[in-house]
């Protein structure tokens, strides 16, 4: 859904779409229509959404004649014989006031349209409703009251009648017992109400949050802790259990909440609103997949030049090459194995001669914390492989890639295995894949960490796992720290040292949660494309 | 008798492939207007009778468009209907413009994505929105006819057009990325 600016006025394709089929069946005021022309003279987008609307009326006057002539015409159910009872039980209510009052809101409410809401998936997404109707596309959903949302993986929008947008992002479970009242079970929604909307309250097991006017994002984590984040206006939270309720103002910080509303700061999670156009109009490709799962960071590495590395995920920071690294050479690029990329698309070369061949800062600003993480990457390595080398490094300044320094890196051992470890004092975890990578081909690594359960996972699927982990204590790793083709330090004198990275790096994503085994498979399947 | 030369058939032809595109364009000039079908003919058998002047190998759809555009001009200045027009000159002038700048390329794929869609939809769904472009129907009329309130049709009518839209505009996006 794009959102743009006419004069002052605030248009959005949806709205807009909206006025003009008010406009063809004649429904709008004098006001509206002249309101709809002066949008449509000032903007040319405005116009082109006009033009797609017109085609739609040609295409389908088109379809219905060619149904009609070959006699395929749905039949539509005619309801006036309900209206017939509806009049007579009006009349009656006459006699019998109570009981034909009651009869008749009976009927009326089953002549009524059911409240339904179209709902829109980036690329790459995988959902099911239960409860409600499901469309025979994957792509055509409608969600009823009543009806879940079961997000295994991406993005999706609902935008509902009051002008309402709820952004569900994956993995997430969330019930609409009522359309403007749904329920968190786990995962992330996001509402933007607008201004003028009608009330929406969101819930989890323990709190109630209600919206004044606002943009803000809930997510139910592992723990049934809630997290709010508010981006704009006012978010009240009323905690069950105790019946008391506080304000939230947007701010700098989120906040994680209690079954007793008790409240702790957290990092304040990005906005995905400014994203979304982008994302749904998106081909779905292996980009688009990572960023319908939300990455807190996405760097795609399509520099020409060394210098800064651009963020896809809007709002948080670049990465920096240094200065032996080569950007401008060839990233993963369509091929019989690989079609979910773009022609042309850019990567990272390491030569690994010396301490600046290295992407370093690729942190998108909350860091990369040990208690919960992922880290996907696509590299290419020769088959001349004579010691172990690093590839992703989040840790302290001196590690050199076994602790006992707070580390967590993916890795190439040296007979070309690839590997994952986290610093976690006395039960580290190491893993290993059983196949060694030296073909010179592009290979694709997923590594997602949370308590009791790590895993790495090399072309879409699992190689290895650690269900024993427990998270240590230390510090999120930040910045300079999280880095590509270099550890911490700059010596390389043990043969246990991990050695700088030489060959291709492309497509760097981190997040702040874990990814599932869906996840790591989507990313690997949107990267060899369709038709295969 | 008269046979029809290889140039009529070639005009025939390229009538019959821009239907599609001609009935937006003029769907586009002539917003919810029943009268519209009358124009339709009238430009095809415009383009008929000019058939000379069209020169082969030639773009034909801008020339069609062309010919659209002056019998809609002349539609809306005759005096009796100047104050049904639902849009201003100018603004005619710049959505003429812009729909013979973009010609509506890939229509008759998006037609085929249109019936693909349209099997997707749920059987009532399917009907209701049919019904109201065979006959030009006005969601009152519709939801006379089906005992519904008007307001109910609308609002039905506006999922079951913003499903179909982002389902064209998605297989869209898939062909475009598989080919």
């Amino acid at each position: 859904m794009s959102r743009w600016e006419v004069d002052g006025r605030e248009v959005t394709s949806h709205s807009l779409w909206r006025v003009i089929e008010d406009f063809e069946n004649g429904q709008l005021s004098a006001t509206e229509r002249d309101e709809l022309i002066g949008i449509l003279e000032e903007s040319r987008r405005a116009r082109a959404i006009y033009l797609e609307y017109c085609e739609l009326s040609a295409l389908l006057q088109i379809k219905a004649a060619t149904q009609a002539e070959e006699g395929k015409m749905p039949v539509v159910n005619d309801r006036r014989g309900q209206r017939r009872v509806l009049r007579w039980s009006v009349v009656a209510a006459a006699a019998v006031i109570a009981l034909f009052a009651g009869l008749a809101t009976f009927i009326q409410l089953n002549t009524a349209e059911p409240a339904t809401v179209a709902l829109e998936a980036s690329s790459g997404s995988v959902w099911k409703i239960s409860g409600g109707r499901e469309g025979d596309a994957p792509e055509i959903s409608t969600l009823t009251e009543g009806s879940s949302l079961h997000l295994s993986s991406g993005t999706v929008i609902l935008t509902l009648d009051s002008g309402t947008r709820l952004v569900a992002q994956g993995p997430a479970t969330i019930r609409f017992p009522k359309l403007e009242e749904p329920v968190i079970e786990e995962g992330w929604l996001w509402a933007d109400t607008g201004s003028d909307s009608t009330e929406l309250s969101i819930s989890t097991t323990a709190l109630r949050f209600r919206d004044i006017g606002t943009r803000f994002g809930i997510r139910v984590r592992d723990d049934q802790k809630a997290e709010l984040h508010v981006i704009e206006g006012i978010v009240e939270v009323l905690a069950r259990k105790t019946g008391e309720s506080t304000k939230v103002l947007p701010g700098r910080a989120g906040v994680a909440i209690g079954a007793d509303g008790g409240m702790e700061g957290i990092s304040l999670a990005a906005d995905p609103f400014p994203g979304l156009p982008a994302l749904l109009e998106a081909s779905p490709q292996y980009a688009t997949t990572v960023l319908g799962q939300t990455p807190s960071g996405y760097w795609r590495l399509g520099e020409t030049e060394v210098g800064d590395v651009a963020n896809e995920v809007a709002g948080a920071a670049m990465a920096r090459y240094a200065q032996s690294s080569n950007a401008n050479v060839a990233g993963v690029r369509p091929s019989p194995r690989l079609r979910g990329f773009e022609q042309g698309n850019m990567g990272a070369h390491f030569p690994g001669t010396d301490v600046q061949s290295l992407i370093y800062h690729l942190d998108p600003g909350s860091g990369i914390s040990p208690v919960e993480g992922a880290v996907s990457f696509w590299f290419r390595r020769n088959a001349d492989i004579e010691a172990p080398e690093v590839l992703w490094y989040a840790g302290a300044p001196g590690g050199r890639g076994m602790g006992p320094e707070p580390e967590i890196h993916a890795f190439l051992s040296k007979v070309g295995q690839v590997g994952f470890f986290i610093e976690a004092g006395e039960k580290d975890v190491l893993l290993f894949s059983e196949a060694v990578v030296t073909d010179g081909q592009w290979h694709h690594v997923v590594a997602s960490w949370k308590a009791r359960g790590v895993d790495l996972f090399l072309d879409g699927k699992r190689v290895a796992r650690d269900s024993d982990y427990e998270p240590a204590g230390w510090e999120s790793i930040k910045g300079n720290n999280v880095r590509f083709a270099k550890t911490g330090s700059s010596q390389q004198t043990l043969s246990q040292d991990l050695h700088y990275f030489r060959g291709w790096a492309d497509e760097i994503a981190v997040w702040d949660r874990a990814l599932t085994e869906m996840e790591a498979t989507l990313q690997y399947e949107a990267a060899v494309g369709s038709g295969s | 008798m008269d046979f029809p030369s290889s140039k009529d058939d070639e005009i025939v032809q390229l009538i019959v492939k821009h239907q599609a595109a001609l009935r937006a364009f003029l769907v586009s000039l002539m917003p919810g207007r029943a009268d519209m079908e009358d124009l339709m003919q009238e430009t095809s058998m415009v383009i008929w009778q000019k058939r000379a002047e069209f020169e082969p190998g030639s773009d034909f759809k801008a020339w069609m468009f062309t010919v659209a555009r002056f019998r809609v001009m002349a539609y809306w200045r005759d005096e009796k209907r100047r104050k049904e027009s639902p849009l201003p000159d100018g603004l005619l002038d710049q959505l003429a413009d812009q729909a013979m700048d973009e010609g509506f390329e890939g229509i008759d794929q998006r037609y085929q994505f249109l019936g693909q869609c349209i099997q997707g939809l749920r059987p009532e769904d399917r009907g209701l929105v049919l019904r109201r472009y065979l006959a030009g129907m006005t969601p009152a009329q519709l939801a006379d006819e089906l005992g519904r309130t008007s307001n109910s049709v609308r609002v039905s009518l506006h999922r079951i057009r913003a499903i179909l839209r982002h389902c064209i505009r998605r297989r869209a996006n898939l062909t475009e990325v598989s080919t």
